[in-house]
């Protein structure tokens, strides 16, 4: 009823702004693959499934001299092995956002919105290390992330956003001013009660010395919405961040940057009969040094501290679901005894589009499986951290060669999970990529493009419950094209976790209440795949790709959840 | 807390709404979720389509009713044919860049508060929207090795290679009564419909007549190295895996490849398709103990699976030669030759069933200066492609999904084929001759058949039986193996809806629907049988059109002869040496009143005779069976007996030039004299009102 009532208030602006220009966008894809699994539960057998669905979302925008735009992107979808539409096919209405200019002045958007801020308030992170991983990977996790709604590190929620700036002649250079809101939880009209988010973000320019900003956001349960409201949530978070040019000479730059703030979380609820609150802070400060004489070499060093109570939902929000409990896997769920659920892989992680992935802000801290990542399972703004952090990096001129490389060197800042010696987890972590454009070095005119990438995660305390896991995960790619266009790609993924953790067990207050449940790992994750590409044009192309996967388990007593699975996989895609 | 920040916001939001200096305006900086590229403006797409409202009533005294969501009682008034064909159906295109395509179909239906248990995207009213037939995107690329095009997605991808590999599907292969309007017709003034058929014998039909319909990836080369052309489907069938697959991911595929090249005047081909995967997505293996070593077999897997050379030759100017020759195989777990040779023990080492193969042949002889085209072929019984032209009667059980061992609704065990219909199992020729005198038109047709194996006795056919006996014994599903399947080419359309898609219905279990057909099977209660069942046809077409009152008019009279016996008869029986013997006779009449409007009649007659050898009724006009539930031979049976009768009249009024109005009413009627359930009697009229755009 909502979407009838925005796509009626669309039709009825373009009919009042006297639309001047309709055009469209558009994105179609076919996608099917072919799966095999074969598992140690049940040797004398295996699983087996093909499926895939053809997809056209048409996005219709009306547009009045750039004042008034008005746009809904109208979703077909029909299933692989549904033919004639019987029972598999779907009309949907994928997006829906009204955008324009009040008074050549203030910009505005309602309806679907994408809202970042930074990485403390509103901050949608990526769940693992992905800026190297191979182009035959990050293929299928660009269809992820669009299935998703992932477009960079946004949020998309429902609401308006009203964003303005102003531009001054003395004292400063410009202000940035942006205010939102949006809706998180819809009522149920009985017990639970609408909850809404709103904040802003002031930004002010004062010179190219000095950037500062100011950014609140806050999540408020609404108990009016209902007649008798079980749970009353309420944080805010405030932060002020900037950037402070401390030297600019030639070809040297050198910035002073930080950022920090407070959170207030409050907790009603008549169930348990909770009533908290809890306040916390954190800071980060750093400095950002640059030399670029023709190639670009980069050195930032940062300390932070963000408190074990500091709560920033929209920025702790995990994206991934790794919670056997909550998500679903789409291909073999289970093992072929029919009933043992099987474990996540780095397969489901990069190509499962739904049921794996989370698009709505969690008030809670979510589960998360350590040997994806244990030191920043809620990105950067993961409470109880403290600690130093380095980031190098360097690309060329021609970008022949670009590489990162961040080491973090953390700690708790109180014992999670230790009660009685409260010893305190030390985090150690290494990751970095390299991209190596190798046809430019040879002066080639077809592609030839190397990614390595890679990740060390180390985990260790002392005391009455001791934690040490380590994991390491690769990741390399290769894209040479052949004949023009037709590129052949090959990719690896390996990840290897050792050790034993101890994941403490939150309550809807993020405090550790029920202890820790314990987690043995001795596995050995392996992805390899091969394919091709052509390429019709920037935005249309065809693949077709063999995948490998194979997930051992060694810890005593769980060799048989060993499995391995293989998939053929097809995809056109095209957009305009 | 919260307050404070709202009225602190609002304040900063008027302050600067009043303050703030003129801000560029957006350009594409528009967020949206398909903004992941550079946009463009694009406005090219294109909208066609037709809108199509029928006004169906029916009132029919019938024998049973078939459930499925549709047309569940005797009297109805809905809207729609019952085929899920669309009210409104928009196609879509746009090429957004050089060679690239998109194409969609979209079908908007309202079923007047009538549920679909079929699609399931009706909602609560009635009201359905939903990808049709087409889906697809395409795009092209020319390089120094050829062109090439990529067709992706489904809907449907319409395709074809030959005809024993990928072909027109089986249920658009039979012939089609003029009479009734189809959910395709195209957009014309309605005589030129007639004149067409009366013309070429045929008119304008949509894809899915003359291609398989597929989904998944088409690459199509052409002009390759070597001046040939090649072909790649990797996908689905909608034959083999396709009506709802989509629910359990059911693991079955199609991988189909085919080479050709021209030399001169003539042109070969080599082609090749597998429709393969398996029954069930999880598979135990079966466990055969064999010298103390236990071996592992992958039973479940299925495969259709077939290789051929096609091949165009001239033979001189005046003679042309279209063959194609190969082997083809169906695999499953009762379908197979046993262990492999070399297979070795251990779950490690896997293995699948021995192939059957048999052989394929079919030949075509067209002559330049001779109104005379011939046919042969020999199709070996165990070919099974149900993506290909030729019918499956000898294979029953080759069900897609996990019930692998029931029978399949495309299988019609003995069918007499239509003159010009190939069958597995068969060998026989097909002749056809076409003369014109002056404005009178003759077409002839001749085919005799005979099956290759006579299936009596194999009990892995036979599923009728489970409508007469819940456990039977061998010898009671062997009384059922031997039988023939014929169509009913009178009032086809009416029956296929008293049972949508449904086998082993009606009084005595013995109706088979299919898409706008309906066929019967009859079984023949011989115990010893040492014969090969023949097929003997002839049809005779006489088309004539003149001015009556200076306005044109057409007649048609088109009559067809069938008989099956025990021995190859070059003519057929018109006898009881027949098992069974089908006339039918159909005339229309198409009137040309004004220049917008046609009258439309139809006068129709069937009958279908069977012998003392075939399933009988008792004087109740029940089925005669055994204790067991065997169907068996008794003295004082009678065979069937049936007389169909079909008259029917219709106006087509075309008032715009791409919107017309168009009314059918037909009554109809079906009797067995001696298999008295087996009987109904009614009449049902559509009112079409059709719109293109």
């Amino acid at each position: 009823m909502k979407k009838v009532f925005i796509l009626a208030v669309i039709v009825g602006l373009a009919y009042y702004t006297h639309a001047q220009n309709t055009y469209f966008t558009g994105m179609g894809r076919a996608l099917f693959s072919i799966d095999e699994m074969t598992d140690e539960v049940q040797p004398e057998g295996q699983q087996n499934a093909s499926s895939g669905y053809t997809v056209f979302d048409l996005g219709i925008n009306v547009e009045n001299e750039g004042l008034m735009r008005a746009g809904a992107i109208i979703r077909a979808r029909n299933e692989f092995g549904g033919f004639y539409a019987d029972g598999s096919s779907t009309l949907a209405i994928r997006q829906m956002q009204i955008e324009g200019i009040i008074g050549n002045r203030v910009k505005f958007g309602i309806g679907d919105i994408y809202l970042h801020q930074t990485p403390y308030t509103i901050w949608n992170f990526n769940e693992s290390f992905i800026d190297y991983e191979a182009d035959i990977f990050s293929m299928r996790r660009n269809v992820v992330n669009y299935e998703n709604y992932f477009i960079d590190n946004n949020w998309r929620v429902q609401g308006v956003n009203t964003e303005t700036t102003l531009h001054f002649m003395q004292g400063i250079k410009t202000l940035g001013l942006q205010a939102y809101g949006a809706r998180l939880l819809e009522s149920d009209l009985l017990t639970i009660p609408d909850r809404l988010m709103y904040g802003g973000r002031v930004f002010i320019v004062q010179s190219d010395l000095l950037k500062l900003g100011g950014n609140v956001v806050s999540i408020s349960d609404i108990l009016g919405t209902v007649d008798s409201s079980e749970v009353d949530y309420d944080n805010t978070v405030v932060t002020g961040d900037m950037i402070f040019q401390l030297l600019k000479k030639d070809a040297i730059t050198i910035n002073l940057i930080g950022e920090g703030g407070i959170s207030s979380t409050a907790l009603r609820e008549d169930v348990s009969s909770v009533d908290k609150d809890k306040d916390d802070f954190f800071y980060e400060f750093g400095v950002k040094m640059q030399y670029a004489p023709k190639s670009k070499i980069g050195l930032q060093i940062n300390y932070r501290d963000v408190g074990p109570d500091f709560n920033s939902p929209t920025a702790q929000t995990r994206r991934i679901i790794e919670n056997p409990q909550d998500y679903s896997l789409e291909s073999f769920p289970h093992f072929n005894d029919a009933s043992t659920l099987r474990s996540m892989t780095m397969l489901d992680r990069v190509s499962q589009e739904y049921g794996l992935y989370n698009g709505s802000i969690s008030t809670g801290l979510m589960d998360y499986l350590p040997q994806y990542n244990n030191i920043e399972p809620y990105g950067q703004a993961t409470p109880n951290r403290r600690g130093p952090s380095a980031i190098l990096s360097y690309s060329d001129s021609l970008e022949v060669v670009s590489f990162t490389m961040k080491a973090d060197m953390l700690s708790e800042i109180y014992s999670a999970g230790d009660t009685a010696t409260r010893a305190h987890r030390k985090f150690i972590g290494l990751k970095g990529g390299v991209e190596y454009n190798a046809h430019k070095t040879f002066d080639w005119e077809k592609e030839v493009i190397l990614t390595l990438g890679g990740k060390y995660e180390s985990t260790t305390r002392d005391g009455d419950v001791p934690i040490d896991l380590q994991t390491v995960s690769l990741d390399c790619g290769l894209n040479v094209e052949t004949i023009e266009n037709l590129h052949v790609l090959l990719g690896a993924k390996v990840l290897q976790s050792q050790g034993n953790e101890a994941l403490p067990v939150m309550n809807r207050l993020n405090e550790v209440t029920t202890g820790t449940t314990p987690v043995t790992l001795d596995l050995t994750e392996t992805l390899f795949g091969f394919g091709l590409q052509y390429t019709f044009s920037n935005t249309a192309y065809f693949s077709t790709q063999y995948i490998l996967n194979d997930y051992e388990n060694l810890v005593p007593g769980q060799e048989k959840y060993t499995f391995s699975t293989n998939q053929w996989f097809f995809t056109f895609n095209i957009s305009f | 807390m919260k307050k404070r920040y709202i009225v602190l916001l609002c304040l900063c939001g008027s302050l600067f709404f009043a303050s703030a200096q003129k801000i560029s305006n957006f350009s594409n900086s528009f967020e949206d979720s398909t903004q992941q590229i550079e946009k463009r403006k694009y406005d090219g797409i294109r909208f066609s389509g037709y809108v199509r409202s029928v006004f169906f009533y029916r009132d029919v005294d019938v024998y049973e009713l078939g459930d499925q969501g549709r047309l569940t009682l005797p009297k109805n008034i809905s809207l729609g044919d019952a085929y899920d064909e669309p009210i409104i159906h928009l196609e879509m295109n746009a090429s957004p860049f050089p060679a690239t395509n998109i194409a969609t179909e979209l079908a908007f239906d309202n079923r007047l508060l009538r549920g679909g248990s079929f699609n399931e995207t009706v909602d609560e009213n009635g009201r359905m929207g939903s990808a049709w037939h087409m889906f697809n995107f395409k795009a092209e690329t020319f390089t120094s090795f050829g062109s090439f095009k990529l067709t992706a997605g489904g809907g449907v991808n319409w395709f074809r290679m030959t005809p024993l590999i990928m072909w027109s599907a089986n249920d658009f292969n039979s012939r089609i009564e003029l009479f009734d309007r189809m959910p395709w017709e195209y957009q014309s003034n309605d005589f030129e419909r007639y004149s067409a058929y009366y013309n070429q014998g045929d008119i304008p039909r949509e894809d899915k007549v003359g291609n398989s319909s597929t989904q998944g990836v088409i690459l199509e080369g052409f002009d390759l190295p070597g001046q040939g052309n090649a072909a790649l489907v990797v996908g689905k069938a909608s034959g083999s895996a396709g009506f709802q697959s989509w629910e359990d991911k059911r693991p079955q595929n199609l991988m189909a490849l085919r080479l050709n090249r021209a030399f001169g005047k003539h042109s070969f081909g080599v082609n090749y398709i597998n429709q393969f995967g398996h029954v069930e997505n999880e598979i135990s293996y079966t466990k055969i103990t064999k010298d103390s070593e236990i071996y592992y077999i992958d039973a479940t897997k299925i495969s259709q699976l077939a290789t051929t050379v096609d091949g165009l030759l001239q033979l001189n100017n005046n003679i042309r030669l279209n063959f194609e020759i190969g082997a083809g195989s169906y695999l499953s777990q009762l379908y197979n030759d046993g262990l492999k040779e070399n297979i070795e023990p251990g779950v490690e080492n896997v293995s699948t069933y021995k192939r059957n193969w048999d052989e394929l042949l079919m030949a075509e002889v067209t002559f330049a200066n001779l109104p005379i085209r011939v046919q042969g072929y020999r199709i070996g019984e165990q070919f099974v492609n149900f993506a290909s032209s030729v019918q499956n009667t000898s294979i029953e059980k080759t069900g897609s999904a996990a019930e692998q061992t029931m029978s399949n609704t495309s299988c019609y065990p003995g069918l007499i084929p239509q003159i010009g219909q190939t069958t597995n199992n068969r060998q026989g020729i097909n002749a056809f001759f076409n003369k014109s005198f002056g404005d009178f038109k003759t077409h002839a047709g001749y085919g005799i058949s005979q099956e290759l194996t006579n299936f009596a006795g194999d009990v892995r056919n036979g599923a009728r039986v489970s409508e007469f006996a819940s456990d039977p014994d061998s010898a009671t599903i062997a009384s059922y193996t031997n039988s023939i399947t014929f169509q009913h080419s009178l009032n086809k359309l009416a029956r296929s809806r008293f049972g949508f898609w449904e086998t082993n219905t009606g009084p005595y279990s013995r109706i088979h629907n299919k898409y706008r057909q309906s066929y019967e099977n009859i079984v023949i209660t011989d115990t010893v049988v040492d014969y090969k069942k023949s097929y003997a046809s002839i049809e005779l077409e006489l088309k004539y059109k003149t001015i009556l009152f200076n306005r044109p008019v057409i007649f048609t009279n088109y009559i067809q002869y069938n008989s099956v016996q025990e021995n190859l008869s070059l003519i057929p029986k018109f006898n009881d040496e027949a098992f069974v013997r089908l006339l039918y006779n159909e005339f229309t009449m198409f009137y040309n009143i004004q220049h917008n409007i046609t009258l439309v009649g139809l006068l129709g007659y069937e009958t279908v005779q069977g012998n003392n050898r075939t399933e009988l009724a008792n004087e109740n006009g029940d089925l005669i069976l055994d204790e067991n539930g065997a169907i068996v031979f008794d003295e004082n049976g009678n065979p069937i007996n049936q007389i169909d009768y079909g008259y029917g009249f219709g106006i087509d009024y075309t008032f715009a030039s791409r919107a017309s109005l168009h009314y059918r009413h037909r009554w109809y009627s079906h009797e067995d004299t001696h298999f008295i359930l087996d009987t109904f009697k009614g009449n049902e009229a559509t009112i079409e009102l059709k719109i293109f755009f």
